[in-house]
């Protein structure tokens, strides 16, 4: 009410926040800022300050921000005592003597002692701004304000991330402060060529986001393109990586997910390093990688910090782990169910032996088995720290006891299962687990309708929909299909360094070049 | 247009003759040449090699791929008649090759499925493929050859360290000319599957070459008879050889690893499952690319479902009675693939032979044919 009577008539209908948000600033500082205390009401953290500073003429001025995401100190030291203690300076003779054209930009040039100060116009940018921990400076008579960078708030510090624990190499792991993360990322490529574009999205949240690249190596066709599906988004909120990753992603309708995510600078390098894209947003501690291939999920940060043979050997490991995860359920039921002759007689008798009393067919004993050891993945994910171990080893240890006792389910299937389940963990990217989790589903109900043939005609389907997916534009399963034989030999296994000369090759990469002995005319500036 | 790589072409050629070649042919070379079977084998790569000439031929003598190029030497009417004919001949050897799959699970894999049930699923597979583009199809035969072919090649020689007798091989001369000479056509028509490569070179990213893909799928196709025809020869000999059903699922049931892991056909029968569909999908696109380009249709996906009906259909007339199949098997099918994937494409190189040459540039006068990809 007290906006309308100051600033309308009365017979005007209420002028909605929205509206008044796209208003620009006026001369007028007690306008503007009846307008700003009028779209903070109610925000009982948005702190104004009025004060007067200068001596002839006597200014009025205020001061903007949110408490709790500014550092205060600042705020006194470089904004309020200089402005009111040191105001002397601001007297005409001292504009002359500053050649400044008038007292505001004598403000920002020579009073306010900190690095970054700009100028904004509207109201919008106001409260964008002090919504980011900046404070804002109105002056009286001026129809635009200052902007002084105080932003400090209560944050996490730089810890190894939980979900990709490495034995060797760099132990550091993104937090939730965008700024510290590309400072990570930064630190780690020191080249004028490493770009960091901003941009906000989330018309509620107005979260910033980052485009990195390597401006030299990545694709520039590839750096459009994420940068146009990025500018596209139209979307309330982006409260984390996963909501852009949905909305910019060459086919959404899918398990098979087209970005890996990460909590590591030193892989999110590496890969713009080979010349992806990395897209961070503020308030999540995972980056986004792009252009990915599935095969990529299956090869770890680590195995480029050990020697290059039982790299080799590891990542040979993950390919024979990702099998037995996907299959090993659906093979044991096809076998049991349709296949007896497959085993040796004294093995199949010995299984049949435990199932005697089991009253469940193969195929339900797998799913109960499967959902309850999913049940207890979950189970132990949520609980507190605590808590969680003790319930895994319960669940596992005492139910899967108590429900072989019970001959409720046979011993070799609680082996199968459990065994699948450690296979699926082997593989480093989560991601890539969900996708083998939900995929094992698959293939057990089609080994139990049809045996093998099920289990063929199901991966045949799987396959089908892997080769028909790309990732901005790179094929899923490349550099199997379609076959690219000299970067295969660093998927199935790690090149060694020696070998390296070039990086994976991508369509428009810039510059293929990876070290000193490759062909000269393509190396890096 | 989007183009794929030669070795893609290589491997859709593979899947097109070799799934179907490794459970057939080596029962009816030794059938008719015994011991020899593997001479006959080694004898097929001269015609074979000159068919694949006369393929390379007419795609570089040719603007258009087929089926147009029916029309660019029969005239307008007769090219479409006969690309009529080239759908329902695509049809029916998509049937065959899925009733010969149907008829050996439910003989050594599922036996008492009802034959709906298999192929139903195998359909759908078909379906789905087409349904995503022949760029992910293309995609799908290079996995399936990568990890078949040295799967199939692995688990055949296991089966030497059986015990052999390379006395069976022997003697080598004694052989009636007239069945080599029928086993050696037998083996050739097989290479006439080859015939889709008229219409898949024009897709390709490095047409120069495709002759050379041609002949690598052709020493494919006479290795994956060869050793198979000489190991069970030399287990089984030249007259046990061809009593048996199917000689190379009975070679692999040979094979055991430290007398523990017995049994292993299953993973050849998965293998081959895998090419089988691939085969079944190709004559299968090509005849619903065929149909698109005879009755100028926008696109060919939708015919996708339609076609698997007639594909079933004619697969469950032929599946249920094994005589039949046996017959389509020994005679009927070396005929139709003799008469239209080798001697009416002989009957355009030879048209094709007082043609006048290529223009370098054809991209203005040419058909652009148009493709999901």
């Amino acid at each position: 009410m007290r906006y309308l009577n100051k600033g309308r008539s009365a017979v005007d209908k209420p002028i909605t926040n929205r509206e008044l948000i796209a208003e620009k600033l006026t001369t007028s500082l007690s306008d503007n800022l009846d307008n700003l205390e009028h779209l903070l009401a109610n925000c009982s953290d948005a702190v104004i300050k009025r004060f007067k500073f200068s001596k002839s003429p006597v200014k009025d001025a205020a001061i903007l921000y949110f408490d709790g995401l500014t550092d205060r100190n600042e705020i006194e030291l470089n904004i309020l005592k200089p402005l009111m203690l040191e105001m002397e300076m601001l007297a005409p003779e001292y504009l002359t003597l500053y050649k400044a054209e008038d007292i505001f930009s004598s403000v920002k040039n020579s009073i306010l002692s900190m690095a970054d100060v700009i100028e904004i116009s509207t109201l919008q940018e106001v409260s964008y701004h002090i919504a980011s921990g900046d404070t804002v400076i109105l002056i009286d008579g001026f129809d635009l304000a200052l902007v002084a960078d105080t932003r400090s708030w209560q944050m996490r510090s730089v810890e190894t991330p939980d979900n990709e624990v490495v034995v060797f190499g760099p132990k550091e792991g993104f937090n939730e402060t965008l700024r510290i993360n590309t400072a990570l990322l930064r630190r780690r490529i020191k080249s004028t060529n490493f770009k960091i574009e901003a941009m906000i999205l989330g018309r509620v949240t107005k979260t910033d986001v980052v485009l990195c690249y390597i401006d030299n190596i990545a694709p520039e066709g590839l750096v459009n393109e994420v940068r146009e599906r990025l500018e596209q988004i139209d979307i309330d909120a982006v409260l984390d990586t996963s909501y852009i990753k949905e909305l910019i992603a060459d086919n959404p309708n899918t398990i098979f997910t087209q970005f890996e995510h990460t909590e590591k600078p030193d892989k999110a390098c590496s890969h713009l390093l080979e010349g992806r894209i990395c897209i961070i947003v503020d308030g999540s501690p995972m980056a986004l990688i792009a252009p990915i291939t599935f095969p990529q999920f299956l090869i770890s940060s680590e195995d480029y910090y050990t020697h290059y043979i039982p790299a080799s050997l590891f990542r040979l490991l993950r390919f024979g782990a990702m099998m037995i995860a996907l299959f090993l359920p659906a093979l044991y039921v096809a076998i049991i169910t349709y296949h007896h002759e497959m085993i040796p007689t004294s093995l199949y008798l010995t299984i049949a032996a435990t199932r005697q009393s089991v009253p469940f067919p193969p195929f339900i004993e797998a799913l109960l088995l499967e959902l309850t050891f999913e049940m207890l993945r979950e189970a132990g994910l949520r609980l507190p720290k605590a808590v969680g171990p003790a319930v895994s080893i319960v669940g596992a240890l005492i139910i899967g006891d108590a429900a072989v006792r019970a001959g409720l389910v046979s011993t070799p299937m609680v082996v199968v299962v459990a065994f699948t389940g450690i296979a699926s963990f082997v593989t480093p990217a989560y991601n890539a687990g969900i996708i083998i989790r939900v995929s094992r589903f698959g293939f057990l109900i089609a080994g139990a309708l049809l045996g093998f043939l099920g289990i063929v005609i199901s991966l045949v389907l799987f396959l089908t929909r892997m080769v028909s997916l790309t990732s901005f534009g790179q094929p899923y399963l490349a550099p199997i299909a379609p076959l690219n034989m000299q970067q295969i030999t660093d998927v199935i296994v790690r090149r060694p360094w020696e070998k390296s000369n070039k990086r994976p090759y991508m369509d428009g990469m810039k510059n293929q070049t990876r070290q000193a002995n490759s062909p000269p005319d393509n190396k890096e500036n | 247009m989007y183009r794929i790589s030669n070795f893609q072409i290589y491997c859709l050629m593979v899947v097109l003759v070799a799934p179907i070649a490794i459970l057939e042919q080596p029962k009816r070379l030794i059938g008719l040449t015994h011991h020899n079977a593997w001479l006959a084998c080694l004898a097929t790569i001269i015609p074979g090699y000159l068919l694949i000439k006369m393929f390379s031929y007419i795609i570089r003598k040719s603007h258009n791929p087929f089926p147009y190029l029916l029309e660019e030497y029969l005239g307008k009417l007769g090219g479409r008649l006969l690309s009529f004919v080239y759908v329902l001949v695509f049809i029916f050897t998509a049937s065959f090759t899925l009733s010969i799959f149907v008829n050996f699970i439910i003989t050594n894999v599922l036996t008492n499925t009802p034959i709906s049930v298999l192929i139903a699923p195998l359909l759908f597979v078909g379906y789905v493929i087409i349904k995503t583009g022949f760029q992910s199809f293309a995609r799908l035969c290079e996995i399936i050859v990568i990890v078949g072919l040295p799967g199939t090649f692995m688990l055949i020689l296991l089966a030497c360290f059986q015990n052999i007798d390379i006395a069976n091989l022997l003697p080598i001369g004694y052989t009636d000319i007239k069945d080599f000479r029928d086993a050696v056509a037998s083996t050739t028509s097989i290479l006439g599957r080859l015939f889709p490569i008229l219409t898949i070179a024009y897709f390709s990213n490095n047409p120069s070459k495709v002759d050379s893909v041609l002949v690598k799928v052709m020493f494919t196709y006479i290795a994956v008879i060869l050793a198979p025809s000489i190991i069970i020869t030399l287990i089984y000999g030249g007259f046990a050889g061809k009593m048996l059903v199917f000689p190379v699922f009975s070679l692999i049931r040979l094979v055991d690893i430290g007398k523990f892991i017995t049994n292993i056909d299953i993973l050849f029968i998965g293998i081959w499952i895998t090419g089988i569909i691939a085969s079944l999908t190709l004559f299968w696109y090509m005849a619903c690319f065929t149909s698109q380009q005879v009755f100028n249709l926008k696109e060919y996906g939708f015919l996708a479902a339609p076609t698997s009906l007639i594909i079933g259909v004619l697969a469950l007339m032929m599946g249920p009675n094994i005589l039949i199949l046996d017959t389509i098997n020994r005679t009927f099918i070396i005929l139709v693939y003799l008469l239209f994937f080798i001697m009416i494409p002989f009957g355009i190189f030879i048209m094709a032979l007082f043609k006048p040459d290529k223009p370098i540039d054809t991209s203005s006068n040419s058909i652009e044919p148009t493709v999901i990809m």
